[in-house]
């Protein structure tokens, strides 16, 4: 089948986006790669701006007295933490500021990158801050190449053009790079990467597509395990589209999946030498889930009760270990379950609204940057309307990867707590959904005041 | 206090369906169109589904006024008018709107300001603004599910 994507090009249904990589627009002199390359520098540049203009790199480096987590915490957290036990030579520990000994508390690949960056520039040091800033932003200038080219293979040319001009432009989306050292916009870059060669997969014959998609996931899971919540139904779909296009699917898809489970093993082998037990990327989730669910919480996540604000807690971490620690309270959250289920279905719809309104920013403690809650819908609703018009109205399968991503990444953050941050990964997607919307908002408005034109002229002529 | 909430819901869910075959056995018709009868069921559950909330709270201890209930319902109805006119005029690029606009967008904008006062921890200046949404997301998704001829809306920017 073929079908028109412009007047100008046309593609054959399910051709890769290499293939479409290849085109030109025609009367139009820019070719796709220079208008990435543009979008790249341009994203890089405001970036790094803003870093050297607000000195964000301050926000790291300030010294905290007033909390148990050590006086360098400020310094990426828990991420900084362990980045600085490991350029010490203590190996992957101590993730809340003082010696602990071992943990899995996060994953590994951000951490060690920090570490790496210690190792030349220093521990803690002005110059490392402003290099691991400079590494988001440069994640983040990157993620405008995905950005493009979902744009143009689910949608068009033009939506892709002002996905990612608006990507590399909107102040909006350089808060995390610029302010915050963690994996955000790393997990951003390989979310919307895992989507871009999700489709590319869908048409490809032989393994090297199945083997790259394999190794992103790999390393999304060593980054940010939540990514994974996405991959059961990413392959699903995947699944379906290679069955209906009649090709070869199951050999593939358990491919992706070896290859995955192959390079996240080095590290789930390390948690079961170290850590002495079987554990799974990281161990912690079953704490972040008392957070968010105890009874009479707001579902929220308090962080009163967090071993870095809290004295105590921070003892009975040391007292019980990492892993008793994260038992015990696990323990708690499921009893809360058990008990109250009620008050956990009502938290975790709460969740889900505050997810997406933004809400639980009324309850954050100011630190730098505070958005208003509106900010949050202010891609939220436009990115709902524009995948019900290209799923509902216009039946745009590819458009559906999208919205299953955007909807199914957050099921941790439902059931746990949600933050502002945790959306960012997810914003790439609602990027190129919302344009899509405002260019087909545009020709509809374009199309009706061309037809009122020719009503008028044709009452001229009568 | 969940269970309480699910009897109340089908409890009104019954008697709306009960009040249904009587009004219209009372009107000699046998047959309805299948448009208003989405906007109707729609209608009745997001009704039903306000009513069970405000039993529930009820019980709970807190419970508003009946003129309160009333005229919130009231206001969101006549704001979920307006704006589901609004957006049917705006897809048909004219002022010619259908009735399933109109009571989707009141049904829609019910349904979004009670999630938003409900579930949402933004403060209630949020209400009005989410309601109006909600009432142009419903009439849009109605026109998607029902497909009620638009004149446009179907994009140069859509590839498929």
């Amino acid at each position: 089948m073929i079908e028109t994507i412009s007047p100008s090009l046309t593609l054959v249904e399910n051709s890769s986006p290499k293939l479409i990589s290849s085109e030109t627009h025609q009367g139009n002199s820019v070719s796709p790669r220079s208008a990435i390359t543009k979008m790249v520098v341009v994203a890089l540049l405001l970036r790094i701006l803003i870093i050297l203009c607000f000195h964000t790199y301050e926000l790291q480096t300030r010294v905290v007295t007033d909390q148990p987590s050590g006086t360098h915490f400020a310094f990426g957290f828990e991420t900084g933490s362990i980045a600085g036990s490991i350029a010490r030579g203590e190996g992957f520990s101590s993730p809340f500021g003082v010696s602990t000994g071992a943990t899995a508390w996060i994953a590994p690949v951000y951490p060690l990158m920090c570490a790496a960056i210690f190792k030349v520039f220093g521990i803690y040091t002005t110059a490392s801050a402003i290099v691991i800033l400079s590494l988001n932003s440069i994640f983040a200038a990157l993620t405008c190449i995905p950005i493009y080219w979902i744009g143009k293979y689910v949608f068009n040319p033009r939506v892709a053009t002002l996905s990612g001009w608006m990507w590399a432009v909107c102040v909006f989306f350089m808060r995390w790079p610029t302010t915050w050292i963690w994996e955000v916009s790393l997990s951003a870059l390989l979310l919307s990467t895992l989507i871009l060669l999700t489709f590319s997969a869908m048409t490809q014959e032989g393994r090297i597509g199945s083997i790259k998609l394999g190794g992103v996931w790999g390393l999304a899971a060593i980054t940010n395990p939540s990514l994974l919540g996405v991959l059961p139904f990413s392959l699903c779909w995947l699944a379906v589209q290679r069955h209906r296009a009649s090709r070869d699917w199951l050999k593939p898809i358990l491919l992706t999946v070896a290859v995955t489970f192959a390079i996240t093993t080095p590290w789930l082998v390390r948690n079961w030498i170290v850590m002495g037990k079987p554990l799974f990327i990281r161990d912690n989730f079953g704490f972040e889930f008392y957070l968010g669910n105890y009874h009479g919480s707001n579902g929220l996540g308090f962080m009163g009760k967090h071993p870095t604000k809290n004295n105590n807690q921070l003892q009975l971490y040391s007292q019980l270990g990492e892993l008793g620690y994260v038992k015990h309270f696990q323990h708690e959250a499921l009893n809360f379950v058990k008990h109250y289920p009620e008050e956990f279905s009502i938290l975790t719809l709460k969740r889900i609204v505050s997810f997406w309104d933004g809400g639980e920013i009324n309850y954050e403690s100011y630190v730098y940057w505070r958005w208003k809650s509106w900010k949050m819908l202010v891609l939220a609703v436009p990115t709902a309307f524009g995948l019900l018009l290209a799923i509902g109205r216009n039946r745009n399968i590819r458009a559906g990867l999208l919205g299953l991503v955007v909807l199914l990444y957050p099921l941790p953050y439902y059931l746990a707590y949600p933050q502002e941050r945790y959306r960012h990964a997810v914003e790439p997607e609602m990027l190129i959904v919302s344009c899509f919307l405002a260019c087909a908002l545009w020709d509809h408005i374009s199309r009706g005041v061309t037809v009122n034109r020719l009503d008028e002229s044709d009452q001229e002529f009568a | 206090m969940f269970g309480v909430w699910m009897i109340w819901f089908l409890l009104w869910m019954l008697a709306g369906a009960w009040l249904y075959f009587a009004i219209f056995q009372g009107m000699g018709r046998r047959s309805i169109s299948s448009r208003r009868r989405i906007t109707l069921i729609g209608g009745w559950t997001t009704f039903s589904a306000v009513a069970a909330e405000v039993t529930r709270q009820s019980l709970n201890g807190y419970s508003p006024s009946f003129r309160l209930c009333a005229a919130v319902i009231i206001a969101f109805m006549l704001i979920g008018a307006a704006a589901g006119f609004l957006a049917a005029s705006f897809i048909n690029l004219r002022w010619s709107v259908s009735q399933s606009d109109i009571v989707a967008g009141i049904v829609g904008a019910w349904l979004a300001g009670w999630i938003e006062i409900t579930l949402s921890y933004n403060p209630m200046s949020y209400v009005l603004p989410i309601a109006v949404i909600g009432a142009v997301f419903g009439t849009v998704a109605t026109r998607i599910a029902i497909k009620v001829r638009c004149v446009t809306f179907t994009s140069d920017s859509e590839q498929v």
